[in-house]
């Protein structure tokens, strides 16, 4: 039975929609407030469990400029998982969303899980994109939509934890499907999927 | 002590030289080939990158190009060609100089590292003292009127910025009556080599030379009224304008330039600056977020009009990390003096660091990858198995020049060495952080999270470590690190190199 030793997230988005926060809170359950700018690219690691199975989530934080993007750009064909963020008090990051997720579909995957991240929701006064047109364009996208706040821990974790249990079902489920297609066309092969690496730390 | 005849042999007379002017020569060589996206690398390579001992030049171009794979091998070159070849070896065969300790295995532990003497670092009890000159030139303390706050610029700044350290010596002593009496001697003995008249280039580089040198083994001094005074360009802040040949400053250019507002990159200058250095109270108190933004703005306007130059091809405009670069020069200068700095430092010490593709940064951690190999092949395995290489653990301090990492106190003092000897060292104190870490990181099973955020910098242990990696590392491999900062060329031959 194959079991996911590893799941390889990514998060994007414009400079400063706040993506350091987010996985600031979700990995040590802390906010700062003095952010520094993410330079280049930074990962960490936490396990989840769901089924009763341990899973590693290797996430990968980068920086939102332009500037890095040939960077950050290497790091979409290894994801399973992106999370594209934007911050509801800024519009250009919501503006820039399409060009992100042009992004994700010219570089990652094609069965690659995309959830899209409105963050910074607690500063109800200075929101400048509603709930709704968030929700219109993860309709539009095709894919799940949260609404977050690193501050005031407002549905990070359900949003690593579905993009977790997504991938885990999706690859469990083609996991499967190739076990039963082997044993149709009955080729013994070494057990290929077993060596798969723990990669990085 | 200043072992001139051995040093004037084996350095010749650009043992003085200031970075630009090194530099500017540099640039100058009419046959440097301009360097834009369009030229195809076919074309880069079959021109001759420098003037000069041309068949030797060429010859050594061609053996670089061909053999990739290797480590290029570079001809001992004769005093002659070293000067004008790379224009590069003056810092190393100034730190070589001076660097007496003995070459350490670096496989030692932090324990036994902390045993070596600290010979050239500090330390020394008893190495001569310089003999004190008297002073030719001492300005008018009339020219101090300090205002209380530069935090709106004005161009009586730049008035301020000539005090001598004797007028900060007399204000320190009278905001603390004890004033640390080795501090004072020592910014005095700065201040008479900074005001000495030099009446030829010889004496000019014999005066650099000496503040140089008395950068690697006393370090600057901060003085008492420096801390609080914002309008006063420190004296560190002085002998960093003298290394980075900012002599003259413009304040009505940069009026001009703060006049004309909103750059294009205004927004995202505007989006990082106030994220810079926040985690350092000393520098929130001392420079103001607007500071930083009016600088780079100004910078995009000036670089924005710079006719290109016709020899070097390089586009400059405001680029991520920029901020963090620009902080060190507003923390220890006023800000008219800190743009001219900040300007020139980008200009002619790391153009390459700047450009929107990052050329210069991707060669540095390849080499950072290359020098950790040569002087601690353990550590580099352990962490090659962890798939961690150094774009993903060093990126930051690399392209920030370690100013990423805290304090910033001690960033200024790294930076002193890198201001004196040229900026390719960072390399080096990034690995010398990695090594006196190197036990926690080895039984580390996510080194990652160490190396995320660096321990707390210790200038005067890195910069000992760092002197002790110069020795270890081959000519070619260290005349690639002080080439990467702007040499185009030098970018192909890494990036192939490490693809083998």
């Amino acid at each position: 039975m194959g079991v996911i030793q590893q799941i390889k997230l990514l998060i994007i988005g414009e400079s400063g929609a706040g993506k350091s926060s987010i996985l600031l809170r979700f990995i040590d359950d802390s906010f700062s407030h003095s952010f520094i700018t993410t330079i280049g690219i930074d990962f960490k690691i936490k396990t989840v469990e769901i089924d009763g199975k341990l899973i590693k989530l290797q996430i990968w934080d980068t920086a939102g400029q332009e500037r890095f993007r040939n960077i950050t750009n290497a790091y979409y064909r290894g994801a399973m998982g992106i999370f594209i963020v934007y911050d509801v008090t800024d519009r250009k990051s919501f503006e820039s969303l399409n060009e992100w997720k042009r992004n994700v579909e010219k570089l990652s995957t094609k069965d690659v899980t995309v959830i899209l991240i409105g963050n910074k929701c607690d500063m109800e006064s200075d929101r400048k994109i509603s709930i709704e047109e968030g929700r219109a364009k993860a309709n539009e996208f095709n894919c799940n939509f949260f609404e977050t706040s690193s501050k005031n821990n407002i549905g990070i974790e359900e949003a690593f934890l579905t993009m977790a249990k997504d991938i885990y079902y999706r690859t469990k489920a083609s996991e499967e499907d190739a076990i039963q297609l082997k044993k149709e066309n009955v080729i013994t092969l070494s057990n290929e999927k077993s060596t798969k690496t723990s990669g990085c730390c | 002590m200043l072992r001139a005849s051995k040093s004037s042999s084996s350095t010749n007379s650009l043992c003085g030289d200031s970075p630009l002017d090194r530099k500017k020569k540099l640039l100058a060589s009419p046959q440097r080939p301009a360097w834009n996206s369009s030229t195809s690398k076919h074309q880069l390579n079959s021109k001759i990158p420098y003037k000069l001992q041309k068949s030797q030049t060429i010859e050594q171009t061609k053996v670089i190009k061909k053999a990739p794979g290797k480590v290029p091998t570079t001809p001992k070159c004769t005093n002659q060609t070293n000067k004008y070849f790379l224009n590069i070896d003056i810092p190393k065969e100034a730190v070589r100089e001076e660097n007496l300790i003995s070459s350490i295995k670096t496989s030692q532990s932090h324990e036994e590292l902390k045993k070596i003497p600290i010979k050239y670092y500090g330390g020394d009890q008893n190495f001569t003292r310089l003999p004190v000159t008297p002073k030719r030139r001492v300005f008018s303390l009339a020219s101090s009127s300090v205002s209380s706050h530069s935090t709106t610029f004005s161009p009586l700044n730049c008035l301020n910025s000539c005090n001598t350290a004797s007028e900060q010596i007399i204000f320190a002593s009278f905001s603390n009556p004890v004033p640390s009496a080795t501090s004072l001697v020592l910014a005095q003995k700065y201040e008479s080599v900074l005001t000495k008249r030099n009446l030829s280039d010889r004496e000019l580089k014999d005066s650099l030379k000496i503040i140089r040198k008395m950068i690697l083994q006393d370090g600057i001094p901060t003085l008492l009224m420096e801390k609080e005074n914002m309008a006063v360009c420190t004296l560190r802040g002085k002998i960093w304008k003298i290394l980075l040949g900012v002599y003259k400053v413009n304040a009505k250019e940069y009026t001009d330039l703060v006049e004309k507002k909103e750059s294009e990159n205004f927004d995202k200058i505007k989006n990082d600056c106030f994220r810079t250095l926040k985690t350092d109270k000393n520098f929130l108190f001392k420079v103001d977020f607007d500071m930083i933004s009016r600088v780079l703005n100004a910078f995009v306007w000036k670089t924005k009009n710079q006719p290109v130059s016709r020899l070097i091809n390089l586009k400059y405009s405001y680029v991520q990390g920029m901020n963090v670069l620009a902080a060190p020069f507003l923390y220890v200068m006023p800000e008219l003096d800190a743009f001219y700095s900040f300007t020139n430092f980008i200009q002619s010490n790391c153009p390459l660091y700047v450009q929107p593709a990052l050329e210069g940064v991707h060669c540095g951690l390849k080499l950072l990858d290359k020098c950790l190999k040569v002087v601690d092949l353990e550590l580099y395995k352990y962490l090659k198995n962890k798939k961690l290489n150094a774009s993903i653990y060093a990126f930051p301090s690399i392209m920030t020049f370690s100013a990423c990492t805290s304090p910033l106190s001690e960033v200024l003092k790294i930076w002193d060495f890198l201001l004196a000897y040229g900026f390719h060292l960072n390399i080096l104190c990034v690995i010398s952080q990695l090594i006196l870490i190197r036990d926690k990181i080895l039984v580390s099973d996510s080194p990652m999270k160490i190396l995320r955020t660096l321990p707390d910098l210790n200038a005067k242990l890195i910069l000992r470590v760092t002197l002790n990696l110069i020795p270890q590392l081959s000519e070619d491999l260290y005349d690639m690190l002080v080439r990467h900062l702007f040499d185009p060329m030098i970018y192909d031959v890494i990036i192939n190199d490490s693809k083998e």
